[in-house]
């Protein structure tokens, strides 16, 4: 009786303790079920032939054999290569340490992984690990999988498994003695659950992948200047008649201002924070700047390994001070803020590009609304954004610079009294030369047009001429001026040596720069190949086509002479010729030249602006927009192909030729188009060719008309 | 003299007077005129109706003695398999012994292998696992030796099949006279579902296959027939979005335009003449769409019920045909429910707007037609489409059914849901990577193509690669975008057309993005015919904003169908110089082709 009473004790204290781990592990969490019953064999016994109770085969082929075999034997076959598993979805603790045991023998195993313990779990968090495959045949050999899982994962796919994902395998495995314990105490090198973890073999896979996403990236590129192209145009040509339409308040059109200012920069911090600047350049002006205030001027272009500098000596002086003046609140600088602050000289030259663009614009009798949205093209347009704000160049400061010279230039008086801003714009156009060799480019277009604003035969013609003469010189006095500080032992024309070094440092027919030559595939090849065999080098034919833009540029200065003579006033009434001689002969440089850089074409998109904003014809407007496109996409492109990793994996591969020989294209056609607009406006050229193609209406209605008339009836 | 400008409008004219939604005169000989003129591009060499059909099929210790005549020594066998995994052991008269193994992508086409022999008889016999093959042909130094059967061994009649059909043998192995790409998944399906085999392609819904089946039914397990339900289907989607076009638009020159390039795409040519089931998914797609159009342009108050029960029915039976034939139509189909909750809506805001008596009358008729069109949907968007999803299995159960002695409906039932659980897995768990691969975003510019076939001989080169045309593709995306500007900032025309094709684009592409597994560019088939008619939707608005642009859909025809003959060797196996080549892969902006091989 005692006994029965003791036994019935035991019983209810063993039904309250098993009840009560079950209440204490369901608190934990339902992985704590099977991490208490573990250390017991999972359960392989079943009637022979038939399979486990709730374990499942997955298969890919479904010609397979799998069967106990009456002994607690599993026995899975197959004659074709596959990924065959017997599985069990089980649960576990998260962040628990385990070990999956068991025996696997083989039999003619061949290729792929072949036997295996496994966890599947790719089809609930996209993890997978597996031991050792076991080939060809084996006896029973004791296998072990360590595992750990991860933060969050309760649930875990056991599977015994002949063959992996892509590494199918054929033949015969049994299985016996399958395990689960909890491990940790047990010495083994433990896979955690990760995504992709522990999966071996994978190697090739992902490094494909990441080759795959560094391609894949190209795509993005291009989808962010084809939407913004569609915003600029859409968004121009929906709103064309504001261009031209109703003015807005004098206090709408500045709070509409302040506002494309506050989007530009704050558009431009993010940028600033995204790319951190180009790897190269914006290192390199820091590094200068510091080098100058640190050290001073003299040595900066002299001092050894100092060889390769450049830039002009310009904006040196300007990174030297400014340099200095951002040491001045020590060394607290740093990181984004930094960067952002060695751009701020472009961000803020793009601003004052826009202020005076609006300027002028509103001179031009275009009204409040029009100037703004002219403004707005030019302090958000993607191209000078990217380039200011994600990149760290300075193309807008020389652009500023041009433009301004260009606006002195016109300014003229009538009377004997001497006109000083003339003299003032080449002194700004020496100062664009000490910005960036690249204004050389316009030097043509500023002399042919300071030549042809010389009033000849009127009272005043002799008063230009000595404007010109006196600008010649003030551009000089400037460039000399400028670069002194940095003679150091040299003779003071240095700087001729070092242009001259500078222009052939990248002696390539293009660098970067999505252009004919790019089209043709001619990215980084050496000037001096042959681009038609054995008759002419990419050099050569830049140098014509070079030399051809130069003459286009007189032309079309020439042609606007000739239209203000024709109507009896000034060239310098005309307010936009030289900037459209000036975007048109830079455009032509930039396309059919050689040594070009993706962004040497830059001022073309703010020059045809100030074009427009006088001729007032919209394809120029147009073409601006175009060529923005193409720069925006050009300048992504350039940068992210020698960021770091992409540059190894991609540069000069297919998918890069692909897209910049598209693009190359586009602004191929893009620049004629505008040669064309540019001949249209000088010469009518429309007028004439539709003359010559389209015949005037018969009155009688021709065959197709009546075929198809005939056929529109119900 | 002042040229009278209305005269260059003339022509525009007449198709602005002529609009109708109505196919007219004119529209059934355009129509028939692009759609033979497109059948014709699309029949040509699609593949040979020459092909070995009868089969050899052969246990361990199987086989035949060959004789060839004479002392021969052959250099090269070119083995024509059959759905099978042996191996065959090929013995010479000194006892000198080859073997070939089969494998599972080389069944169906002529693979070419060295395998060097001197003999006059030629022992075949089946060493190891069951074989089977269509032919067997023996080459020296390119001639093809004749061959004839001496002995049999066993009582296997199908053994003479082994080298019967010698006629049937090509010049050359090519994409004409063999399974390429994913045809020796498909294809070979569609055969064993005829035979009533173990069915090996089973990551998709059966459909697709069956109608395969159909084209080998009636043309044989050859090239041709295995190709041509696929290219039928791809002919019947130019009339497709003719009436598609012409319904929207009701104009027959935009109707023309949109079939036009359609017809020229290059996607469209190539991915409709592979047996793969693509085809019949984005065909299910855009008819499905097309009836959910017919439904939705129909007033909800004032329509014949009729009319719009009938459209309804339609879309339901080809969703279910799509959804049957690949999962995409699922996608496609939640698509069609955003379409039709839409149109709901909009019907219940209209029958909410004013508080007279009609306004009243709205209401109440708006609430009963509710009641029958969700109960006409539950039948024709859930039953229906189930049952047609239930039957497309009919091979599985007959397979399933032949190894047991009995098998019912439960059965069937559990057969179905295996295959669903098993598709899921395969999908959800695929992690291969391929070359061919690419990401969602890569798809509208058509970045990579994905590569069906290439042979060269090192002065010709053959080649199939599915990419879309460029002028239809990159256009066709960027009109979409504005577009869909359009609409978001209100300057567009409230239309039911609008939901068709952004949710059109949305649903069928926008899955693809969440997408894990290695996706390809075929993938982006079925949002392309609703971009293109955006496209053409969009410009159809801005010409009649501006009459003088009247020209830039014929020259974006004329640009497509440049394209379409300048990729045509690139994407049709037709052989071309490796120069040209070259030029199609270096220069021509398309997308990569050949992969390397130029």
């Amino acid at each position: 009786m005692q006994k029965k009473v003791l036994n019935a004790i035991v019983a209810v204290l063993a039904v309250a303790v098993l009840v009560g781990v079950g209440f204490y592990f369901k608190d934990k969490g339902k992985g704590h079920t099977l991490a208490a019953s573990l250390g017991t064999a999972l359960d392989l016994s079943g009637e022979s032939g038939t399979l486990p109770e709730d374990w499942y085969v997955s298969s890919y082929e479904n010609e397979y054999e799998a069967f106990l075999d009456g002994t607690g034997t599993l026995i899975l076959r197959t004659d074709v290569a596959d990924d065959l598993r017997l599985c069990k979805q089980v649960t576990v603790a998260e962040g628990t340490k385990y070990v999956l045991s068991g025996f696997i023998a083989t039999e003619g195993v061949e290729e792929g992984r072949g036997a295996s313990l496994s966890i599947d779990n790719y089809s609930l968090d996209r993890s997978c690990v597996y031991t050792a495959g076991l080939l060809g045949d084996n006896d029973f050999t004791e296998t072990r999988l360590y595992f750990e899982t991860k933060p969050g994962q309760t649930e875990i796919i056991l599977a015994l498994r002949l063959g992996g994902y892509s590494e199918a395998s054929r033949g015969t495995v049994r299985f016996k003695d399958v395990s689960l314990r909890a491990g940790g105490a047990e010495e083994g090198r433990y896979q955690l659950l990760e995504p992709w973890g522990g999966t071996s073999g994978d190697d090739e896979d992902d490094a494909f992948r990441d080759e795959e996403h560094y391609k894949s990236f190209f795509a993005v590129i291009v989808w962010a200047a084809v939407l913004s192209g569609i915003l600029l145009i859409f968004g121009v040509y929906r709103n064309r008649r504001l261009l031209t339409g109703k003015s807005l308040p004098d206090k709408a059109y500045w709070l509409g201002f302040a506002f494309i200012v506050a989007v530009g920069l704050i558009l431009r911090l993010i940028l600033c924070a995204l790319f951190q600047g180009h790897d190269t350049d914006l290192a390199c002006f820091m590094g200068w700047g510091r080098d100058i205030a640190g050290n001073g001027t003299r040595q900066f272009y002299w001092a050894e390994g100092h060889d390769w500098y450049d830039y002009p000596p310009g904006y040196m002086l300007f990174l030297g001070g400014y340099s200095r003046l951002l040491s001045l609140f020590g060394d607290g600088l740093g990181g984004v803020g930094e960067l952002f602050l060695y751009m701020l000289p472009a961000i803020a030259a793009d601003l004052a590009l826009a202020l005076l663009l609006m300027a002028f614009a509103r001179k031009q009798r275009i009204n409040n609304a029009g100037a703004l949205i002219l403004g707005g093209l030019v302090f958000l347009n993607p191209a000078l954004l990217f380039l200011s704000g994600a990149w760290g160049q300075i193309d807008s400061i020389l652009t500023l610079w041009l433009a301004v010279s260009f606006l002195l230039l016109l300014r003229r008086t009538e009377g004997p009294k001497l006109d000083v801003y003339p003299i003032l714009s080449g002194a700004v156009f020496g100062l664009a030369v000490m910005t960036k060799w690249q204004a050389l480019m316009f030097g043509p277009v500023y002399a042919f047009a300071h030549l042809f604003l010389i009033r000849w035969g009127e009272k005043e013609g002799k008063k230009d001429l000595l404007s010109t003469v006196l600008g010649a010189l003030s551009a000089f006095a400037v460039i000399l001026l400028v670069s002194l500080p940095f003679k150091g032992d040299q003779s003071l024309f240095w700087f001729v040596g070092r242009f001259l070094n500078a222009s052939g440092h990248y002696d390539y027919a293009t660098v970067e720069a999505y252009n004919y030559f790019a089209f043709c595939g001619a990215n980084w090849k050496r000037a001096g190949e042959y681009f038609i065999p054995d008759i002419l080098t990419f050099k050569q034919f830049g140098t014509i086509a070079i030399c051809l833009a130069v003459v286009c540029s007189f032309m079309t200065v020439l042609r606007r002479y000739q239209a203000q003579k024709s109507r009896g006033v000034s060239l310098s009434e005309d307010k936009g010729f030289v900037f459209l001689a000036a975007s048109l002969t830079m455009a032509l440089i930039f396309t059919f030249g050689h040594y070009m850089h993706e962004r040497y074409v830059v001022p073309v998109l703010v020059m045809l602006l100030f074009a427009y904003a006088y001729y007032k014809d919209k394809r120029l407007l147009l073409v601006a927009l175009l060529f923005t496109v193409t720069t925006f996409l050009n300048e992504m492109m350039a940068q992210y192909v020698v960021s770091k990793g992409a540059m190894e994996v991609i540069r000069g591969g297919r998918e890069h030729n692909t897209v910049l020989r598209f693009w190359a294209g586009a602004e191929v056609l893009v620049c004629l188009y505008f040669g064309y607009v540019a001949a249209d406006m000088l010469h009518d050229l429309k007028g004439k060719v539709g003359a010559l193609l389209l015949r005037e209406e018969s009155g009688h209605p021709g065959r197709l008309y009546g075929w198809i008339e005939e056929g529109l009836k119900k | 003299m002042k040229r009278d400008t209305s005269s260059k409008y003339e022509i525009l004219s007449l198709f602005e007077k002529g609009q109708s939604e109505r196919l007219l005169k004119l529209d059934r000989i355009l129509l028939t005129a692009l759609t033979l003129l497109y059948a014709l591009i699309a029949l040509l060499n699609l593949g040979t109706l020459s092909f070995p059909t009868t089969v050899y099929r052969g246990e361990v210790g199987d086989g035949l003695t060959l004789d060839f005549g004479q002392v021969v020594t052959f250099d090269t066998v070119w083995f024509n398999g059959n759905v099978a995994q042996g191996t065959l052991r090929l013995e010479g008269d000194d006892g000198t012994e080859e073997t070939y193994t089969e494998d599972q992508g080389d069944m169906f086409k002529w693979h070419e292998v060295d395998m060097s022999l001197t003999t006059r008889y030629l022992r075949v016999t089946v060493e190891d696992r069951e074989a089977a093959f269509n032919e067997i042909a023996f080459f020296s130094e390119g001639e093809l030796l004749p061959v004839t059967v001496l002995e049999v061994f066993g009582d296997n009649q199908s053994t003479l099949n082994l080298v019967d059909e010698q006629d049937t043998v090509p010049e050359a192995p090519s994409y004409f006279n063999g399974m390429i790409f994913d045809e020796i998944y498909h294809g070979r399906t569609a055969y064993e579902n005829i035979h009533n085999m173990s069915v090996y392609e089973w990551t998709h819904p059966p459909l697709g296959k069956l109608i395969i089946a159909l084209g080998i039914l009636i043309f044989g397990m050859k090239p041709f027939g295995w190709r041509i339900m696929g290219a039928l289907f791809g002919v019947a989607m130019v009339p497709l979005m003719y009436v598609f076009a012409k319904r929207i638009l009701k104009r027959t020159d935009f109707a023309f335009v949109t079939a036009g390039l359609w017809a020229f795409d290059c996607m469209h040519f190539t991915q409709t003449r592979i047996a793969t089931i693509d085809v019949y998914g984005v065909f299910f797609i855009l008819l499905m769409f097309f009836f959910m159009y017919e439904y939705v342009r129909r007033d909800y108050f004032t329509a014949p019920r009729r009319e719009k029960l009938k459209y309804l029915a339609l879309s339901g039976v080809a969703f279910g045909l799509g959804c049957s034939s690949k999962w995409i139509g699922c996608y496609a189909g939640a698509g069609l429910a955003v379409v039709l909750f839409y149109h709901l809506l909009c019907a219940l805001f209209e029958a909410y707007k004013g508080h007279d008596e009609g306004a009243k009358g709205k209401r109440a008729y708006f609430w009963k037609e509710l009641w029958i069109t969700a109960l006409w949907c539950c039948l024709w968007f859930l039953l229906v489409p189930g049952a047609i999803y239930f039957a497309s299995y009919f091979p599985y159960y007959r397979y399933e059914a032949s190894l047991r002695e009995s098998y019912g409906l439960g059965d069937m039932w559990r057969t179905l849901l295996k295959n669903q659980k098993d598709m899921y897995s395969y999908h959800s768990k695929l992690t291969a990577t391929h070359m061919c691969q690419s990401t969602w975003y890569q798809w509208p510019f058509t970045f990579k193509s994905v590569w069906f076939y290439v042979s060269g001989d090192g002065e010709r080169i053959s080649n199939i690669a599915s990419t879309g045309n460029p002028a239809v593709w990159w256009i066709s995306a960027v009109g979409a975008v504005c577009l869909f500007l359009e609409w978001v900032l209100g300057k567009v025309k409230k239309n039911p057309v609008h939901p068709i094709l952004f949710v059109g684009v949305a649903a069928n592409y926008g899955p693809w993005v969440l997408v894990t597994r290695c996706v390809f560019l075929y993938h982006f088939f079925a949002t392309v015919p609703f971009l293109l008619l955006s496209t053409v939707y969009l410009l159809f608005l801005a010409e009649r904003e501006n009459r003088k642009i009247h020209w830039l859909k014929w020259a974006w025809l004329a640009l497509a169908v440049i394209y379409f003959i300048l990729l045509y060797p690139a994407i049709s196996g037709l052989p071309t110089g490796y120069g040209y080549a070259g030029f199609l892969e270096n220069v021509l902006p398309a997308s990569i082709l050949y992969y390397g091989w130029v």
